[in-house]
């Protein structure tokens, strides 16, 4: 009569697994576990950033503004459904987003600083990006969005990306190789980090690496 | 002989984190789930979905438990519901039983320092004779099947089965051999 050997067919099917697809399952296990204490992580540094900044707001002194409107860029690029304005801080380097607004809208934006347009398609990635930053200058306040710097927001790489990766490509793919080699900074539509993704990601998280891919995809390892 | 000092003494007895239980059992849970299901992917699914139901209720794991034992329970759990949900034959009680047992006597094994299962399994896999190593890595690190398997070797199926199974026994006795214990599964 025949033995079984059930628990030594486990162990003799676990001992002819590749190293690298143990490792890759431990890593896959702890991105998950690791992700929720850094979203809740994230969500206390932005709530104490939040509290900081109308602390901080209610003593500062308003910023001179200028208007922007986007009829040219309109013409240029018939798809696109909405500007996105970033800016340049100095000594910062990832672009700020100031805000969205519809193509053919127009907002106020703090004057004098380095702003660069971005049209975005339906989808909310960039079709087109201004080759240059561009100033305006101080104008009288318009019917238009007020986009203050104070109010925006930055795609951090460790923050809003790593985390992203960790759950969906660390498995299989080494992050290093991955933010270069599929990764064309200002042009998500055309990263196939964004595009080809072959593990399902959920809309805000494809839209999430499209955003940061969009904005120069800066901090990367 | 050293003598730990007290700070590493110490060390020794805090209760280890998740990281670092998942890094140290994670191979002999893929084994367990390997065992029920004999599908690398699936297998991969139960332990993860098991791991991260175990780290959910971490805090309410007692930690003089044996965490492998623990994540084994779930693991044995997620199978029955894969089968269910799949409506899929799954193996009787007492075969899932007796592969308990074997993981338990494992289990002590390392706890009684007699050595790790697969660390001995690998010693063991060096032993074999060519043909049998050959079938065997034909058979679990290839994953062909029997008929796929005697086509290459150009003999027939039931010779590839029987040489499987000799292996397995071969592989049984060395294993009891190096961990000093009854290994009968």
């Amino acid at each position: 009569m025949e033995r079984e050997h059930f628990a030594l067919d486990g162990l003799l099917r676990e001992l002819a697994r590749a190293p690298e697809a143990d490792a890759a399952f431990v890593g896959r296990v702890l991105a998950r576990t690791r992700r929720p204490v850094a979203t809740r992580n994230a969500l206390i540094a932005a709530a104490a950033l939040l509290f900081a900044m109308g602390f901080a707001s209610a003593f500062a002194p308003e910023a001179p503004t200028g208007r922007i409107a986007f009829s040219r860029q309109a013409c240029l690029v018939p798809d696109a459904v909405r500007m996105r304005i970033l800016m340049k801080e100095p000594a910062r380097e990832p672009l700020l987003l100031l805000g969205e607004v519809p193509i053919d809208g127009e907002a106020q934006v703090p004057a004098n600083a380095p702003i660069l347009l971005q049209a975005v398609g339906r989808d909310g990635m960039a079709l087109w990006t201004a080759p240059d930053f561009t100033r305006v200058r101080t104008s009288p306040a318009t019917p238009g969005p007020k986009l203050a710097g104070k109010s925006a927001r930055t795609v951090e790489f460790a923050r809003d990306v790593k985390p992203i990766l960790d759950q969906h490509c660390s498995g299989c793919h080494a992050e290093a190789d991955l933010v270069h080699s599929a990764v064309k900074p200002f042009e998500a539509r055309r990263s196939s980090l964004v595009t080809q993704t072959h593990e399902p990601l959920s809309t805000g998280e494809r839209r999430q690496l499209a955003l940061w891919v969009d904005l120069g995809a800066v901090g990367r390892p | 002989m050293t003598i730990p000092t007290l700070p590493e003494a110490a060390k020794s007895l805090e209760p280890k984190g998740f990281e670092e239980l998942v890094r140290e059992q994670h191979r002999r849970l893929l084994a367990y789930a390997l065992a029920l299901v004999r599908r690398n992917d699936v297998a991969e699914d139960l332990a993860q979905d098991a791991l991260l139901i175990a780290h959910r209720d971490f805090a309410k794991f007692d930690a003089r438990r044996d965490f492998g034992a623990w994540v084994r329970g779930i693991i044995r759990m997620k199978y029955l519901e894969w089968t269910r949900s799949r409506r899929l034959e799954r193996m009787s009680e007492a075969q899932i039983e007796a592969i308990d047992a074997q993981h338990r006597e494992w289990d002590r094994a390392a706890e009684e320092g007699r050595g790790d299962a697969l660390a001995a399994l690998r010693r063991c896999r060096e032993e074999l004779g060519e043909h049998v190593a050959e079938t065997l890595d034909l058979f679990y690190r290839d994953q062909r099947s029997c008929a796929d398997i005697a086509a290459r070797l150009n003999t027939s199926e039931i010779v590839v089965r029987k040489r499987l199974q000799r292996a397995r026994d071969v592989m049984a006795d060395c294993l009891q051999k190096r961990l000093g214990a009854i290994h009968g599964t």
